[in-house]
């Protein structure tokens, strides 16, 4: 290619590139203004005064608890990260390796699964749990995560391109199906687990709709959920709503950064193959 | 003898398979398939949680589809299909086919950025875009004024405006993702192709229009359903900056089936038309293998 033609192919990429960040720069710089800020134009916006003071009011704030709802998050999103890749990879290892009389009708039934979206069961989701007496726990917003037929069909496929020999050696050494599972099996399939836990733990961390509709109380609420209550709190500034936006972006973003190669990974495993 | 020995390791690891997949299983059935068939026979009854169920057959079918809101949420969601996938499809590829080039720099940290949008939850994302559209010293507003339009446009209030800055919205927060789908295809394809058209000649746009493009059909077709599918079921953004409106001339599907089964508590209803949406979405998936299957045997 010409010399112009690549400066000009770089320089669309960085145009790009600032659009793509303009947002960023924009919750962060709102992040910082004063409540009393009522800013009309751009150059007011960028030079008026700057103050961290937002950042401390937000986490310090009585009626809405950032902090309690990052600490949720947290644990629903490490609790469904964990028990899909269990569940996942217990039932991908019996799919890919063991005969057993039901095999094709379960396989189907479950691949069936890939077909339905979540937002089609939303009312009788709701129903069972509320007949359960289970809304507003931690554990609704879990269970209906766990059985992943998109997470088992992924890490069948791995399990499947496992040599055959590696599996007959350990039955012949006298291993077990279960001892093969997770001292054979699991540790050779890290990879897949790692990105597939990349992937579930972002789903879960950013999910809206499920959570927004099976809880309500406050102490139980996600991030997602309770970010926009904090919103319709302080509707009169713009600030405070950012600088919390702000902060809740900051552990997904570290975790996005720490993990990047995994995430690209991840997508590009789960959908070019 | 053989023939009992075999048979009884047979059970045996019928047993254990049983006792792995138990778990799954359990948790499928349970929160997946009886949910979805639970769905389906409440469609059938007039039903407000706190009465009795009443069982009507299909007249819940028949109401709705003599409602006109429901197929204004249909018609919008429908619309915005088909008006958007087209603009995700050629933005990622474009992005993809940008930072594939071995001399642009920084191509890591382009992709990157390029697709972190796509970690933030909805309600940030939300909340940062309501105040780009605002109207009065909002970001979109104040940099369009630079060059030279005026008129403080009220993006989320304006019925004509309201779709095009939720497809806005939307492309900067998912477009990363169908990017690295694209990046992967382009990886793919192999070097001796694009060589063999260097020595015939071919220019850019060549190399664009005959190797490029029909190399990634399959990456075509995955984005384009994947695309489509995450459009139909698009919520959360609309509902969080428009509220539907306005005037309703946003509302979505899923605000319709919210709406209807969380706020009026016509289950029934609802349920109606979540079993619609469940048919439509597996129709367009069914679409997909067969078109994926074609692909994969040219």
């Amino acid at each position: 290619m010409h010399r112009t033609a690549k400066i000009a192919v770089n320089a669309a990429a960085y145009l790009l590139f600032f659009l793509f960040i303009a947002p960023v720069l924009w919750m962060l710089i709102l992040a910082m203004k004063p409540e009393s800020v009522v800013a009309q134009s751009l150059r007011e916006w960028l030079f008026s005064p700057y103050t961290l003071d937002n950042f401390r009011k937000v986490l310090q704030s009585t009626n809405a608890d950032i902090k309690l709802w990052l600490t949720n998050s947290f644990i629903v999103s490490v609790l469904s990260t964990l028990g899909v890749l269990i569940l996942c990879a217990m039932a991908a290892f019996v799919f890919s390796r063991m005969k057993f009389a039901g095999r094709t009708f379960w396989f189907w039934l479950i691949m069936a699964g890939l077909l339905v979206p979540r937002e089609a069961t939303l009312i009788p989701l709701y129903l069972l749990f509320r007949n359960m007496d289970l809304l507003n726990t931690y554990f609704s917003l879990i269970a209906p995560t766990l059985a992943a037929p998109f997470g088992l069909i992924i890490l069948k496929q791995f399990f499947d391109g496992l040599p055959e020999e590696l599996f007959e050696a350990a039955k012949i050494d006298g291993c077990g199906w279960i001892r093969t599972w997770y001292r054979i099996a699991l540790p050779l399939c890290r990879p897949a687990l790692a990105s597939l836990g990349i992937f579930v733990f972002l789903a879960a961390w950013n999910d809206f709709l499920w959570p927004f509709i099976s809880v309500t109380d406050p102490k139980i609420m996600t991030i997602p959920v309770g970010l926009p209550v904090f919103k319709s709190q302080y509707f009169s500034t713009q600030s405070l709503p950012m600088a919390a936006s702000a902060i809740t972006s900051i552990p997904i973003i570290i975790v996005f950064f720490i993990f990047q190669k995994y995430i690209v990974k991840g997508i590009a495993f789960t959908g070019g193959k | 003898m053989v023939s009992k020995f075999k048979l009884r390791a047979k059970s045996k690891e019928s047993m254990i398979a049983y006792f792995l997949l138990l778990p799954f299983i359990g948790f499928y059935l349970l929160f997946t398939f009886y949910p979805l068939m639970q769905g389906f026979f409440i469609s059938f009854y007039e039903w407000n949680i706190t009465s009795d169920k009443v069982f009507i057959g299909l007249d819940n079918y028949k109401e709705l589809f003599a409602e006109d809101a429901f197929w204004q949420a249909l018609r919008h969601t429908f619309l915005y299909v088909v008006f958007s996938t087209p603009i995700f499809m050629f933005g990622a590829f474009l992005f993809a086919v940008i930072i594939d080039h071995k001399f642009i720099k920084g191509r890591a940290l382009l992709r990157g950025v390029f697709f972190l949008p796509n970690v933030l939850a909805v309600s940030i994302v939300s909340i940062v875009w309501i105040s780009i559209y605002q109207p009065y010293g909002g970001l979109l507003n104040n940099v369009l004024s630079l060059f030279g339009i005026e008129g403080s446009l009220a993006w989320l209030n304006d019925k004509n405006l309201v779709w095009p800055a939720i497809t806005g919205l939307t492309f900067w927060w998912n477009t990363g993702y169908y990017m690295i789908l694209y990046l992967a295809g382009l990886q793919e394809i192999p070097e001796d192709r694009y060589e063999a058209a260097q020595i015939d000649g071919a220019n850019g746009w060549h190399t664009l229009r005959y190797i490029t493009l029909p190399s990634l059909k399959r990456i075509h077709v995955l984005v384009l359903f994947l695309q489509a599918v995450a459009s139909f079921k698009i919520f959360g953004q609309v509902f969080l900056t428009s509220e539907g409106g306005p005037g309703g001339a946003s509302r979505t599907y899923i605000q319709y089936i919210y709406e209807s089964g969380f706020q009026r508590f016509l289950m029934g209803k609802a349920s109606a038309a979540a079993f619609v949406l469940f048919l439509v979405i597996m129709l367009v998936s069914m679409l997909q293998l067969r078109l994926l299957k074609n692909v994969n045997e040219d």
